[in-house]
């Protein structure tokens, strides 16, 4: 598996298909259905289409917000996940996520986590538009630089 | 650095979580609680008391070591600061030092219980704050049939609704005529009534508890100032807090309803900081010092205050009441200023659709967000919240109260934006 690495949409390749849409929910719900799932398109006209998914804050909002300790760092990666058993679903999350990257769900909120590193999503998009990428968590300034490289506009 | 940290709770942790990561090696931390079991959530405590959660389920932090250190925590109750020994004193005589003290010792009932005799509480009137209140609730409640809740803020509902579930029979007596009068506008409240009436909950609005009424050393009824009176084997306090300051008394520390800081975190003796329910703090939209009590307030103060502590200078950039509450599915979040009563020469937009009980509201001030109400669909509060906090201009107010404006303005700009510029790092280094 490798080091621990984060799920990145790129904007400007996307076509707003809802293929990985698909692989999410099934992966995570058993079902093929959107709203499940922890990505999420916005559809656009001019403006393309806008994925939604958690962008692992540095200085991560949720997890700050979250009263029930349901968001967690990991180790190594430092990426943010969701411990579903933990979620009391009082939605302090969503009020602070800037992203729009987490959503309601049916017992639990619901969260990107990186999928343990294997992700079906990233196989689901014919256009490469989803990568994984190795963060280094050391240079923050590296972070933003790469971040500014998959959303150029 | 010996870093001494008061209190285990939201602003605590959030402090020794930000130490840890902060790359810096010789810490050594030691926590000082009078809670018997560090780090659980009072937010979820009302899920607690309802059955929902275990008490192991209300521990929302576990103390972890960080560079081959462990934390130490210290039980104990807290006395005094003695700032020219650097010297914190305990209860049981023992005296801790430190080079750096950060204070997060939270906030306590301002409501005093009526006494019996001197000394001594009327069996079945309780607070709702600590989980030494949930267990003398939940012992009560065997015969109990009737409770009483006073206050009808955030905290008394989320108590009243789980009373409740668990099949008591409950009246809560709020002292203003809307609910909820800080959380939601006149409208947002009438929702929540609603709903909670419908579940069987009682209300008496603009009305206070003045006297108790006993049999056999055990609560039997509450008399009203309006001359009303109830049957209650229970009554629950749940209405506002004061700051934990007394041990700080002869300690030269500033404290005027709550504890003075600066926007780093520091009191007014050098070296010495507070965070959290505690403190007297910058607000965010009135620049006013202010005393917010809340988890997401607490938290951030608390980050705060550890880089400031290891002396790396991170500016507080004011303190936002927000909150966000569920009732019977229906969710709700509140931010800002939304207040009828406080909205005067400000732009608002609305949105309301009864049937599915969707209900949005923007205020505008200059243009920038000052306050926003979600309920029913609370897609992109977040957004919203950050465009509140990062004071952005706004060029159209209307289509913020919208699902398809709040998608636009996502796709327009914001992704954009926030790629560009590490915004969640909140708080500007200097
Ligand atoms: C039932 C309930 C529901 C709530 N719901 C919400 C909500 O929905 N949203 C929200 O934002 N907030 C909510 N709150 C408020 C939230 O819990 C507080 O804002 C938060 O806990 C503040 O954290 P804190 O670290 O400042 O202090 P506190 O949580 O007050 O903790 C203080 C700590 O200091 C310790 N301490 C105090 N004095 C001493 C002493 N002399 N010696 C040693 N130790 C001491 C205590 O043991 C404790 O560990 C709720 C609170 C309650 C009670
Ligand atoms: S869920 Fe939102 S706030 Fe939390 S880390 Fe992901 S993008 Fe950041
Ligand atoms: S909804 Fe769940 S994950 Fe989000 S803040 Fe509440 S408990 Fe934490």
């Amino acid at each position: 598996m490798g080091r621990e690495k984060y799920v990145f949409i790129n904007k400007t390749l996307c076509t707003g298909c809802g293929d990985c849409t698909l692989a999410c929910s099934f992966e995570k719900e058993g079902l093929f259905q959107p709203v499940k799932s922890r990505i999420h398109i916005v559809e656009g006209d001019l403006a393309g289409f806008t994925p939604q998914i958690c962008r692992n804050c540095e200085d991560a909002p949720c997890l700050d917000a979250c009263p029930a300790g349901a968001i967690l760092r990991r180790e190594g990666s430092g990426s943010i996940y969701l411990d579903e058993a933990k979620c009391v679903e009082c939605n302090m999350c969503i009020m602070v996520c800037p992203f729009n990257a987490i959503s309601r769900g049916d017992g639990t909120n619901l969260k990107c986590d990186t999928c343990d590193g294997e992700t079906p999503c990233v196989k689901s998009c014919k256009l490469g538009a989803i990568v994984l990428v190795d963060p280094d968590r050391d240079s923050k300034q590296k972070r933003r630089k790469m971040l500014k490289m998959l959303w150029q506009e | 650095m010996r870093i001494v940290i008061i209190g285990s709770s939201a602003a605590s942790k959030s402090a020794v979580e930000t130490l840890q990561r902060s790359g810096v090696d010789d810490i050594d931390l030691i926590i000082i609680t009078k809670d018997k079991t560090p780090y659980y959530s009072r937010v979820i405590l009302p899920n607690y008391l309802a059955g929902y959660l275990t008490e192991e389920e209300l521990i929302f932090y576990r103390i972890q070591s960080s560079k081959g250190k462990t934390p130490e925590i210290i039980h104990g109750v807290v006395t005094g600061v003695v700032p020219t020994d650097k010297k914190v004193l305990l209860a049981d005589g023992r005296q801790i030092g430190y080079d750096r003290l950060l204070i997060c010792s939270g906030a306590s009932p301002s409501v005093m219980l009526p006494e019996r005799s001197p000394g001594e509480t009327i069996r079945g009137v309780c607070h709702f704050r600590n989980i030494e209140d949930i267990y003398q609730i939940s012992d009560l409640l065997q015969d109990t049939k009737d409770c009483v809740v006073a206050g009808g803020g955030l905290i008394g509902l989320k108590g009243a609704v789980a009373l409740n579930h668990l099949g008591k029979h409950v009246t809560v007596v709020h002292r203003s005529s809307q609910l909820l009068s800080t959380f939601m506008d006149r409208q947002g409240s009438d929702m929540v009534y609603r709903i909670l009436n419908n579940q069987g909950i009682d209300f008496i609005l603009s009305d206070t508890i003045e006297g108790y009424e006993t049999k056999e050393e055990r609560l039997s009824g509450i008399a009203l100032k309006s001359g009303n009176k109830l049957d209650a084997q229970l009554a629950v306090w749940a209405a506002g807090v004061s700051p934990n300051t007394d041990f700080l008394k002869n300690s030269g520390i500033e404290i005027d309803n709550g504890i003075c800081i600066d926007d780093y975190m520091e009191t007014n003796i050098e070296g010495i900081f507070a965070a959290g329910d505690v403190t007297r703090a910058k607000n965010l939209l009135t620049d006013e010092p202010d005393t917010i009590t809340l988890w997401t307030d607490a938290t951030l103060q608390g980050k705060v205050a550890a880089w400031n502590v290891l002396g790396v200078k991170k500016r507080y950039i004011g303190g936002l009441t927000m909150n966000s509450v569920v009732f019977d599915g229906v969710p709700f979040i509140s931010m800002g200023i939304i207040r009828d009563a406080d909205i005067i020469n400000d732009q608002v937009f609305t949105f309301f659709e009864q049937e599915r009980s969707v209900y949005r509201k923007i205020v505008l001030r200059d243009d920038r967000i000052i306050g926003a109400v979600f309920a029913g669909d609370i897609r992109y509060a977040g957004m919203v919240n950050w465009d509140l906090k990062s004071k952005r201009k706004i060029k159209n107010g209307k289509r913020y109260v919208s699902l398809s404006g709040l998608e636009d303005v996502f796709r327009e700009h914001h992704a954009e934006l926030m790629s560009q510029h590490d915004l969640t790092d909140a708080n500007k280094e200097d």
